[in-house]
């Protein structure tokens, strides 16, 4: 069975989606992914914070066709499957995600950076996400003020 | 116009197809070019561009314009994405120029030209109905308006991508490629100044076009009418600009154009009377192929990276149907950052099978 994420769902979570906008508690600093309403840990109030997209591979799994959600179904179909990690990030949270632009063997440890992604098409509508791609010397070398935009602006962003 | 490159870059699937591929497959030979690059299943014009952006965008941004002939919509205004990935917030004013490969320079003259017009740091400048800094229009003060430093000229950010589509046994499907290119346009940029522009419109029906009811690209394939429309859409903006500054083409280093087939741009530079080191040095189009509306920009990065400051750039802009633009540019003291090379140094290598599934043929 899939997850069904309708488009009204899929409208409101475009900053998680999109810019990786988590949470992070004012007087513990913990920080969230995906948002939440307070802080699990001591209670705290919490602001927006746009994560880096930068973490590492703490688990890592090949889904077949005959495993993938009919969203991915197409997609494992005509790649042969796709990797899902785990990914800690630099800030803390976890997160499942696909991985895409894999050369070689990803494991555990290996550094990926978030991408966003056409992750599948359901109602007419393409829904848009992130995936993680492993480092490339090349990808770090990119980052003249690159990685995630600026935060400046941040509170304009947030709907 | 005050108006600069302040940034640049550009970003590519990590597919390549060699061009020993194409030759494999169809025997066919295509002058100049050594591989091109290929989306993956996950990946089009949006993705594509919002990548390119990334790298080098800033804030806060007045206006956004999307160049792309293979957006995945064809009704939808999709630079929205855009804006909320990059955290632009909701007023720039949004361009998406669509219909020909010349929607790369398209888009730059349209960026400029509103960006142009806007006092950033007045809420009277056209086109700017809301305070910049967020507040009430009827009471904002200048404080206000003091997002970051910025106050005159807007600032644009000009996104060209582009995905090949449709079938690959269809018109010059072997010389499309994919990839995007971005540009942060401010007031004093200083990878290079834009002097001026000029552009070029006339109804040439039959040439590289597709039907909005087919999938398809088509020519009617006469040679020597695609010449003649080409060469003439060339010189007729080139000229007109040239005259206006009173200069002669032999003064700019470079001559960055994007053509539907190479062999037009052969002959467009021979009537033109280019010098070979003007308009075949410092190529994109080798390792890019024809990246369609961000082609024109993307030979602008291979001309910036190879460029001194002080260096002439003449940009032509062509779109097939016809229309054409010409933009002049001084590079500047921040030319020369290697962006092209840097962003095509990660490559896999598929072969013409593993091409035909990506492309979705197979």
């Amino acid at each position: 069975m899939g997850a069904h994420v309708s488009v009204p769902m899929y409208r409101r979570s475009l900053s998680q989606r999109l810019c990786l906008e988590g949470r992070r508690c004012t007087c513990c600093e913990r920080v969230f992914f995906p948002p939440v309403g307070g802080c699990r840990h001591c209670g705290g109030l919490l602001e927006a914070i746009v994560l880096s997209g930068r973490g590492e591979i703490l688990t890592v799994t090949w889904i077949t066709p005959a495993g993938a959600p009919p969203e991915f179904a197409e997609q494992a179909y005509r790649q042969g499957g796709y990797h899902v990690a785990i990914v800690k990030l630099e800030e803390g949270p976890k997160l499942t995600a696909q991985l895409t632009d894999v050369t070689g063997t990803p494991t555990i440890g290996t550094p990926v950076r978030a991408q966003v992604r056409l992750l599948y098409d359901e109602e007419g509508v393409l829904r848009y996400g992130f995936k993680f791609s492993p480092e490339t010397p090349a990808a770090a070398d990119n980052d003249g003020g690159a990685g995630p935009p600026e935060q400046a602006g941040a509170t304009e962003g947030a709907r | 116009m005050a108006l600069g490159i302040a940034s640049y870059s550009c970003r590519f699937p990590g597919y390549r197809l060699a061009a020993r591929e194409l030759s494999r497959a169809w025997g066919l030979v295509i002058p100049g070019l050594k591989g091109k690059r290929v989306a993956g299943l996950d990946e089009d014009a949006i993705t594509l561009a919002l990548a390119a952006a990334a790298d080098i965008v800033a804030s806060p941004v007045h206006v956004l314009a999307l160049a792309s002939t293979s957006l995945p919509y064809r009704h939808k205004a999709q630079a929205g994405l855009l804006a909320q990935a990059l955290r632009l917030g909701s007023s720039p004013f949004a361009a998406e120029c669509t219909t020909s490969d010349r929607a790369g320079t398209e888009a730059l003259v349209t960026a400029l030209g509103v960006a142009s017009s806007l006092d950033t740091g007045c809420a009277e400048g056209i086109g700017m109905p809301e305070c910049v800094g967020g507040k009430d229009v009827a009471t904002c003060t200048d404080d206000d308006h003091k997002v970051g430093t910025q106050t005159g000229p807007g600032v644009a950010l000009v996104v060209a991508a582009e995905v090949a589509t449709g079938s690959t046994r269809a018109g010059n499907d072997a010389l499309m490629g994919a990839g995007a290119v971005a540009f942060v346009f401010r007031e004093g940029g200083a990878v290079a100044t834009i002097e001026a522009f000029s552009s070029f419109v006339a109804e040439d029906p039959g040439l590289d076009f597709t039907r909005a009811d087919h999938e398809n690209r088509r020519d009617i394939k006469v040679p020597d009418y695609a010449a003649d429309a080409y060469t003439g859409a060339i010189r007729g903006t080139i000229g007109r600009l040239l005259g206006a500054l009173n200069r002669e083409l032999a003064e700019y280093r470079f001559v960055a154009m994007n053509a539907p087939d190479p062999r037009l741009m052969t002959a467009a530079a021979r009537a033109l009377g280019l010098r070979a080191d003007q308009w075949q040095q410092a190529r994109a189009f080798p390792e890019t192929a024809n990246v369609g509306a961000a082609q024109p920009l993307m030979e602008l990065v291979a001309a910036l990276d190879a460029a001194r400051p002080g260096d002439r750039i003449l940009l032509v802009g062509y779109g097939s149907g016809s229309a054409a633009d010409a933009i002049s540019l001084v590079a500047g003291p921040e030319s020369g950052q290697g962006v092209l090379a840097r962003s095509l140094a990660a490559a896999t290598d598929v072969d013409y099978v593993a091409y035909l599934k990506l492309r979705g043929e197979i």
